[in-house]
């Protein structure tokens, strides 16, 4: 709470206000939290050396919304009247008809009845102690896609989450809700939680535990703890989320990208975060301060992701939930990240060239991302990747830091 | 007067765009450190890349100045350049882009003008290669140099591993483990 609190009001101030704050900040975290060792000892013994290398700081990538001013239009304006009403409908199709709402939301709405159960009376239940139940993800977001009518709710247990109780407090939930209804519900425990389903929808449940537990879970005897810790930031972005990003034209780019992310394998390393926070930064991260409109946040979205917003040493978004306001997208693998940069260069041309149909697939059906392409006159070849990975390890682990370790060794 | 005893009106017209041209580069370019550097190294990028060829002097002083001066804060030649290309690579100059005024002419007019659209379509394609080259420690490919390794710094940072950990890693398991082993020691 105190961290989303203190964060809150950068979200709201000018941009460049903001990136200079955040990079002092950034710059104070790394000297005061990983900055031992060489930088540590650099910094302490004064300013001789100092000039000589300088500390890391993050690239600001270019963002034309942010330097309008000293890019004037001097070419002619473009009819989007023909992308924005390709974009609308695009949504349209993607949303999640009416039955798949309703349906979604009952089985919502009898497992929040059966949690509620538990907490008001605890003594009925003996494997655990439920604290809280709250609905995250694109179901609590408004940005579920048809044909996936999944909900993802958050249980919060103050007992530790044995995989034993995990599975006695689904059976429980699962009884509870069967008691209450006619229809045919079933129960799939995984590693995560456990999921509940009926014909129409699934409502997976995710367990997570309260923060003074995470230091006591034991790998062989509880869920991981990089997985309770997930679900809990779950919380913090859904809060997040309901307080800054509540603007329709977000949810509808939200969509419109995850669309992409299904049909593009280059932007399959986009996680469902990092698509929120993309949506939110192309739609409201302007001088203004004013919504853009979806045709050039949908523009946007795109230049960033060819400018680089998500390249290593990017300042990419800096992340809202996090302690630190770590950059968003350093997990990713660095291939993947050429990858990502690779399909937005390349789709940045294609919309440049009028293909906006084909981009969302509303015609044709070719694969426009690998295969060179002619639109009139000009012929567009895809992006080459340029990432090398240097030697195939023994094992063949592709994790960042095996990455990162390979690529030293070479150059 | 005969007309054919007058010189080209085209060519005086450009021999007077030149000398604003030199002006305005005296007065804003040639003041913003780095710039010229940068200008020089990518005037041999443009004679022997054919794909960046077709971008004129002019169009790049203007382009690079505008990168360097929007920037957020100051930055070294490795971020302008980075800049430069990213401008390109967001799709400035294709159809769409807003163009680059000339601030050299009364009328507004893109310093793109003279090229057609494949040649953009190249350009932007060449500039976004250009972009992920740098990203990736490979800026020495662009300007057909060999790796430099600065001495005094170690291999794993000179290939441009980050210099950090990332975030997380400190909330991970093995870092905390491991530093709790070096406490209690």
């Amino acid at each position: 709470m105190l961290i989303l609190s203190l964060i809150k009001p950068e979200i709201h101030s000018a941009y460049q206000f903001r990136v200079s704050q955040l990079l002092k900040r950034w710059q104070h975290t790394t000297m005061s939290m990983r900055g031992r060792g060489r930088m540590g000892m650099r910094n302490s013994h004064g300013g001789g050396r100092f000039n000589d290398r300088r500390q890391f700081q993050p690239h600001v990538p270019f963002d034309m919304v942010h330097c309008e001013s000293a890019f004037p239009r001097v070419t002619e304006e473009v009819d989007d009247k023909a992308l924005s009403e390709a974009l609308v409908k695009r949504n349209q199709d993607l949303s999640p008809s009416a039955t798949e709402q309703t349906a979604v939301t009952a089985l919502v709405n009898k497992l929040q009845t059966a949690i509620d159960a538990l907490i008001v009376a605890p003594n009925t239940f003996e494997s655990a102690v439920v604290e809280e139940a709250r609905a995250v993800g694109s179901y609590k977001k408004g940005t579920m896609i048809t044909g996936h009518n999944v909900a993802d709710v958050v249980i919060i247990l103050r007992t530790l989450p044995t995989r034993e109780a995990v599975i006695a407090l689904g059976q429980r939930v699962l009884s509870d809700i069967r008691a209450a209804t006619a229809e045919t519900i079933s129960l799939v425990p995984n590693d995560k939680g456990f999921n509940i389903s009926n014909s129409e929808a699934t409502v997976k449940c995710l367990i997570s535990t309260i923060p003074p537990n995470l230091p006591k879970l034991e790998p062989d005897l509880h869920l991981p703890t990089k997985v309770m810790t997930d679900h809990l930031a779950a919380i913090r972005h859904v809060r997040w989320f309901d307080e800054n990003a509540g603007h329709v034209s977000i949810k509808v780019l939200i969509r419109l990208l995850k669309d992409l992310k299904v049909r593009y394998t280059g932007m399959q390393c986009l996680s469902p975060w990092l698509i929120d926070l993309l949506a939110h930064h192309a739609i409201m991260s302007n001088p203004s301060r004013t919504p853009l409109s979806i045709n050039l946040a949908f523009r946007r979205a795109l230049a960033l992701l060819a400018s680089g917003i998500f390249l290593p040493g990017s300042i990419g978004i800096l992340d809202p939930c996090e302690i630190g306001n770590g950059r968003a997208h350093v997990q990713m693998p660095l291939e993947q990240m050429d990858l990502l940069c690779c399909t937005g260069q390349t789709l940045t041309r294609i919309l440049a060239h009028g293909g906006y149909k084909q981009i969302l697939q509303l015609e044709g059906v070719t694969d426009v991302v690998n295969t060179v392409t002619q639109w009139g006159s000009v012929i567009v070849a895809p992006s080459q990747l340029v990432y090398e990975k240097a030697t195939t390890t023994a094992n063949g682990e592709s994790n960042l830091e095996k990455v990162e370790g390979q690529q030293a060794i070479v150059y | 007067m005969n007309a054919a005893d007058l010189l080209d009106k085209q060519k005086c017209l450009d021999a007077l765009a030149a000398l604003r041209h030199a002006k305005w580069f005296q007065a804003r370019a040639s003041i913003i450190p780095s710039c010229v550097l940068l200008l020089r190294v990518l005037k041999e990028l443009k004679s022997r890349e054919a794909k960046f060829a077709c971008i004129s002097s002019w169009a790049m002083e203007l382009l690079l100045e505008r990168c360097m001066t929007t920037a957020v804060s100051p930055m070294g030649p490795g971020d302008a350049l980075r800049r430069f290309f990213e401008s390109l690579a967001s799709g400035l100059i294709l159809p769409g882009g807003p163009g680059l005024s000339d601030p050299c002419e009364k009328d507004p007019i893109d310093s793109f003008h003279s090229l057609n659209p494949q040649s953009r379509e190249n350009l932007t394609s060449y500039a976004q290669l250009c972009l992920r080259m740098i990203a990736f420690n490979k800026i020495h490919k662009i300007l057909d140099i060999d790796v430099i390794v600065p001495e005094d710094q170690p291999l794993s940072l000179a290939a441009g591993a980050p210099r950090k950990r990332p975030l997380n890693s400190i909330d991970a398991e093995g870092g905390a483990e491991g530093k709790k082993e070096k406490t209690d020691e």
